[in-house]
């Protein structure tokens, strides 16, 4: 009996070692900004060299955003809103948005299935990339947008299953690449997503949201797609860091999910604090932590 | 105040910056999880916490 209960004893120890090894610090989540009262759902997000924050809206469930002209929101470092671009010639649903190396912004029009290059300042707005029309009964869905080093913009198409390409100057897009696993029969209803390249180039990394994956596209001649992660859940935007980590918002999770070179989470990061935020865990919460939080709801 | 429907992310120097969404995907013929607590927001935010990955 006492062996039996010197095994259990030691059977539960490494339980609980193995419970405290799996438990994610998952840091805190600040509060930047706010948008104005009625401003569009956030979806997009860039930042320049000195640091503003630029906010695409993605409107068609918001009163104030039902039509078009879209919005771009600009915020400083401080999280004050500088201005507020309102492209002319947008649709009320902007989504994924880029700095290009000539200091403009590359914004994706969902609605209107291309790329608006703006004006940071005037919000003054051209038309900078196109794509072929669908063949029906398919949709575009375009989507998140990145660049590689040479100034190559690649564009996500949500519903195609594509990435688009165009050079430094924009034009007719071509596919990059079209693949099953950037399409998805999966809620959210959106395939490709976010995308960039790691850090030497040699591959792009796309999340699909409705699959929950990130997908891996080798970026040689043969552009073989593998999926590199399974299990991020409503994987939305991503980025890579300087070790080839990626890091992907989890719609889905409320979550960020740091996923290292291998695929393995090495981070979950943030969560939804509810409508009481910590208030309902901490007795002794201030009241302007809790009034801070509750003013974003009704 | 947490994550609601996270989007998309940005890193600048010390911080990731994140857009919450917020979207009520019932809008788009599914209920979620965070179907309710997004339609219960009429403030839109943008949050931020430190690129750092805990060791």
């Amino acid at each position: 009996m006492p062996v039996l209960r010197l095994a259990s004893a030691v059977l539960l120890s490494l339980v609980l070692v193995s419970l405290d090894a799996a438990a994610w610090e998952r840091g805190s989540v600040q509060s930047f900004a706010s948008l104005p009262p009625g401003a569009p759902n956030p979806e997009g997000i860039a930042a320049d060299s000195q640091g503003n924050i630029y906010v695409t809206g993605f409107g068609p469930t918001t009163p104030q955003g039902a039509t078009g002209p879209g919005y771009v929101f600009v915020l400083g470092q401080n999280g004050k809103l500088l201005r507020t671009l309102r492209p002319a010639i947008s649709s009320n649903a902007l989504l994924g948005i880029a700095v290009h190396p000539d200091g403009d912004l590359l914004v994706v029009d969902f609605g209107q299935s291309q790329v608006l290059r703006v004006d940071p300042r005037s919000g003054a707005a051209s038309i900078f990339m196109t794509v072929p029309p669908p063949v029906p009964p398919a949709a575009h869905g375009l989507n998140d947008i990145t660049l590689d080093r040479a100034g190559n913009v690649y564009v996500s198409d949500s519903f195609e299953g594509t990435i688009w390409t165009t050079g430094p100057a924009g034009g007719l897009a071509t596919p990059w690449k079209t693949d099953a696993l950037l399409t998805t029969t999966g809620f959210p209803p959106f395939g490709a997503n976010g995308l960039q390249f790691n850090s030497d180039e040699s591959a792009l990394f796309v999340a699909n949201t409705g699959n929950d994956t990130v997908v891996r596209i080798a970026n040689d001649a043969a552009r073989a797609a593998t999926v590199f992660t399974h299990a991020i859940n409503g994987a939305d935007g991503l980025l890579i860091d300087e070790h080839d980590n990626v890091w992907v918002c989890a719609n889905q999770a409320d979550e960020i999910v740091v996923v290292d070179p291998s695929g393995k989470a090495i981070a979950k990061l943030g969560d939804f604090e509810g409508a009481c935020g910590k208030a309902r865990r901490w007795a002794s919460c201030s009241p302007p932590a809790w009034c801070e939080w509750r003013a974003g709801f009704t | 105040m947490g994550f609601l429907f996270p989007a998309s992310l940005v890193r600048v120097e010390g911080w990731i910056y994140v857009t919450n969404l917020s979207l009520d995907l019932r809008a788009f013929g599914g209920q979620t999880v965070d179907s309710q607590w997004a339609a219960q927001v009429t403030t839109h935010t943008i949050s931020r916490i430190r690129a750092r990955i805990p060791r």
